[in-house]
């Protein structure tokens, strides 16, 4: 029990933390990334109670935290891609993203070219 | 808002402040939060395996040894089924976020000349890389191991190829086939043993194990093409 309660306990902190950044952190990709760290979160608490006192595992949470892998894995792929479509198209009316109102220093830099050029390059290579 | 930093300073400190303060409240509420939810579990008694119990009592009429591969494609199956479906779903939504309508392709990702150790070195990792993949797919029956396993790690060789340096040139209806293929090849068993059973995704008696190993190659080699385009489009971005 003491080693379920262990891995347990460091998958709701991890859960937690990401809580806090999702809500807190200046960057997108940071809060993508707390997101993530919160399914961890999960995961590490399915994986613990998968284990059992007479050496049989539960499959079921296993099979779950596959499925979830996959599912955070395809999420995390669509949310980078929305961040960034969002960011060349704010480009272009001068918008930043910035998730948090209060602080500047964070938004996200555009160093990127207007996406008409972008086309353009990627229609010649 | 960060316009008014440039008008009036007295205001922007105070405001930084109060976040300051409701960030620190919230921390120490989550804090709380975690600390009342752990020390709740490790009072608590852990609760009865019912679903362990019943998935282990059935493993031998699911055509697998491996019970949790028995979960995945045999007992929820569906999950799976949907697994691979979002899958299939994110990789046709990337493609619209990130295409051009003129273009039929996505356009390649750069290439050039790496170092002669590394480029000789992949060429002899790369074979090795797949066979693993095909390995741990066809061993997911027995033991760990599975459709999302093998994609994974030959999606990761794929990767490693691309990071080098090398093209990888393959014709592009190769993209468009391998990934539908996952589902395509899932729905069509879940409609085809419905004709038999009555209830799509109940396998006949004796033929689950070769149900589920076509459903697993199928799957392998959607997820590899899902993985490594996901890696193309973020690298294209």
């Amino acid at each position: 029990m003491n080693d379920i309660l262990m891995y347990s306990a460091t998958g709701f902190v991890l859960f937690f933390l990401g809580l806090y950044f999702v809500a807190f952190a200046p960057l997108v990709i940071t809060r993508i990334l707390a997101i993530n760290i919160m399914g961890v979160g999960i995961f590490m608490f399915l994986v613990a109670h998968a284990n059992s006192h007479n050496g049989v595992t539960d499959p079921v949470p296993h099979a779950l935290i596959l499925t979830g892998i996959v599912v955070a894995v395809a999420g995390t792929a669509l949310a980078l891609v929305l961040v960034k479509k969002i960011q060349v198209l704010s480009h272009n009316q001068n918008v930043t993203i910035n998730s948090s109102s209060d602080t500047d220093q964070h938004t996200i830099q555009h160093t990127e070219q207007s996406p008409n050029q972008r086309t353009k390059d990627n229609l010649h290579d | 808002m960060f316009k008014d930093i440039s008008v009036n300073n007295q205001q922007v400190v105070h405001r930084d402040t109060q976040s300051v303060v409701i960030r620190l409240s919230i921390a120490v509420l989550m804090a709380a939060l975690c600390a009342i939810t752990i020390y709740v579990l490790a009072l608590s008694e852990p609760a009865q395996p019912i679903l362990r119990n019943l998935a282990l009592a059935q493993l031998d009429n699911t055509g697998v040894d491996n019970p949790v591969t028995a979960v995945l494609l045999n007992f929820r199956s569906y999950d799976t089924l949907l697994e691979i479906a979002l899958l299939y779903v994110v990789v046709l939504s990337l493609y619209s976020c990130l295409f051009n309508p003129n273009e039929s392709n996505l356009p390649p990702l750069p290439t050039f000349e790496s170092h002669v150790i590394v480029r000789h070195f992949l060429r002899a990792f790369i074979p090795l890389i797949i066979l693993i993949g095909g390995y741990l797919l066809w061993t997911g029956a027995y033991e760990p191991g599975g459709a999302f396993q093998a994609g994974a790690i030959i999606a990761s060789g794929f990767i490693v190829v691309r990071v080098v340096g090398e093209p990888i040139i393959y014709p592009p209806w190769i993209d468009t086939l391998c990934i539908a293929l996952g589902t395509a090849t899932f729905v069509a068993v879940a409609i085809a043993v419905a004709f038999f059973e009555g209830t799509i995704l109940t396998y006949p008696a004796g033929s689950a194990a070769g149900l589920i190993l076509l459903i697993e190659i199928a799957a392998t080699l959607s997820i590899t093409l899902s993985l490594y385009i996901f890696y193309r489009m973020l690298g294209r971005l």
